[in-house]
């Protein structure tokens, strides 16, 4: 993976480097990061500066929101959450908690180059995205509707961003519903599971020998037969309710 | 000669009986339709009833569980850590839905097996409550089942329930509910018996 390509101290000092943001691996995610970290690099100018950009971002945010829900990332207690909730392997949590974050500012820094980006005035609005790191999708949701609505009071240059937020919002509105699904069925899953059964594990002689004779078996095949039926009444069921 | 014997009238009860007893047994026949002994007696119909009770009334160990209720506002890994951590989980019955399907069972604790036993509890699992062999229970609680998963609101009942093969049963539950629309919906129903 290449990092990004300086361009002549038009970009803030601390470089946003891929090799040490992100795994090595070759996949849609970090091709997409490099591509938009070469646009951040060399920030775009003329009548096609905002599709560029704006294409870019929307590539990268349709794939971080898949694979990175929480992109307000600021802080290694974030990662360690990305790393408690399984979204991502505990080995790329940080890299990926301070990747975002660096992107983060990069996007801005090019954002405001291109003239698209937050005036002075319009400071608050990135405020509410920042200030407080998301530690899960609904925070993730409510800071882009705040975002959102702080924008469109604001008004100018709102009607080329919200459509983007929009998208956004959809997104993660899906994946926090799919999200709470998964949570809510291995949680029913595992209470299950944790309900004292009533079928003995260690059958006595007599029963087993009432199993032989009622099945026409030999004694240690009614064990097998036993033990099998416990190990299977024993273990979590699948597909409750389907 | 001839000796007079005292004439003994027979007693009033005796009378009584005797003429009253072949005309009872007679309009049992006739009224049952057929000759014979009469039928053993059929089963006790089964008989619930339910009082709200006030919240504030809830005892100690189920202000604990309203307490985790509002903890976790979603089913989640969170309830049921905090369930078992504090001893809840044994007295609870459980019952999820999936996709507007009805609700099943997902975990009988140990009040709830104590009457209706563990045989019924684990044929039960996975199963809708509904269709439950005590069948006016079920009906008579799906109500206030329904009222704690779509009100969003605990429900505090003192049920009295009669006609089961046993001694009446008189028990208090606090329900909670949670969902997801109708993509899942969770009832936690808390037994203090």
């Amino acid at each position: 993976m290449r990092s990004g390509r300086r361009n002549g101290g038009r970009v803030p000092e601390a470089a946003f480097d891929l090799n040490t943001a992100f795994d090595r691996r070759d996949t849609l995610f970090t091709r997409a990061a490099e591509h938009m970290s070469d646009i951040v690099a060399n920030p775009p100018s003329g009548p096609h500066a905002f599709d560029l950009l704006n294409g870019g971002l929307r590539e990268l945010s349709s794939l971080m929101i898949r694979q990175l829900p929480l992109t307000t990332a600021r802080e290694a207690r974030l990662a360690h959450a990305l790393c408690q909730e399984g979204i991502v392997e505990d080995t790329k949590a940080l890299a990926l908690g301070e990747g975002v974050a660096l992107f983060l500012d990069r996007l801005q820094a090019a954002a405001d180059h291109a003239g698209i980006g937050p005036a002075v005035d319009r400071r608050p609005v990135l405020d509410v995205m920042v200030a407080q790191p998301a530690q899960a999708l609904d925070e993730v949701l409510a800071s882009l509707r705040a975002c959102r609505s702080a924008m469109e009071d604001q008004g100018n240059g709102a009607e080329r961003l919200l459509p983007l937020l929009d998208d956004a919002i959809t997104t993660l509105q899906g994946l926090a519903l799919s999200e709470a699904v998964a949570r809510f069925d291995r949680t029913a899953d595992a209470i299950e599971a944790a309900m004292p059964k009533a079928l003995p594990t260690k059958p006595t002689e007599r029963m087993l020998a009432a199993g032989a004779r009622a099945g026409s078996v030999a004694l240690d095949a009614a064990r097998r037969i036993y033990q099998a039926m416990a190990s299977e009444f024993l273990s979590p069921r699948k597909g409750v309710g389907e | 000669m001839t000796v007079a014997l005292p004439i003994t009238p027979p007693s009033p009860a005796f009378l009584k009986d005797r003429i009253a007893r072949p005309l009872a047994r007679g309009l049992v026949t006739i009224l049952r339709g057929r000759r014979g002994d009469p039928s053993p007696a059929g089963p006790a119909e089964t008989r619930v009833d339910i009082h709200r009770q006030p919240l504030r009334t809830a005892l100690d160990w189920h202000q604990d569980m309203i307490a985790v209720w509002k903890r976790n506002p979603s089913f989640g890994p969170g309830l049921h850590d905090d369930l078992k951590s504090m001893g809840l989980l044994p007295r609870c019955v459980i019952l999820t839905s999936r996709d507007g399907g009805p609700l099943c069972f997902r975990y009988i604790g140990e009040p709830t097996r104590r009457v209706f036993g563990d045989r019924w509890a684990d044929q039960n699992i996975g199963k809708p409550h509904l269709d439950d062999v005590h069948s006016a229970y079920a009906l008579a609680i799906d109500a206030q089942y329904r009222e704690a998963v779509e009100g969003g609101e605990p429900v505090y009942n003192h049920l009295v329930i009669t006609g089961l093969p046993r001694p009446p049963v008189n028990y208090r539950h606090l329900l909670f509910g949670w969902s997801l629309g109708h993509r899942r919906q969770a009832l936690l129903a808390l037994i203090d018996s």
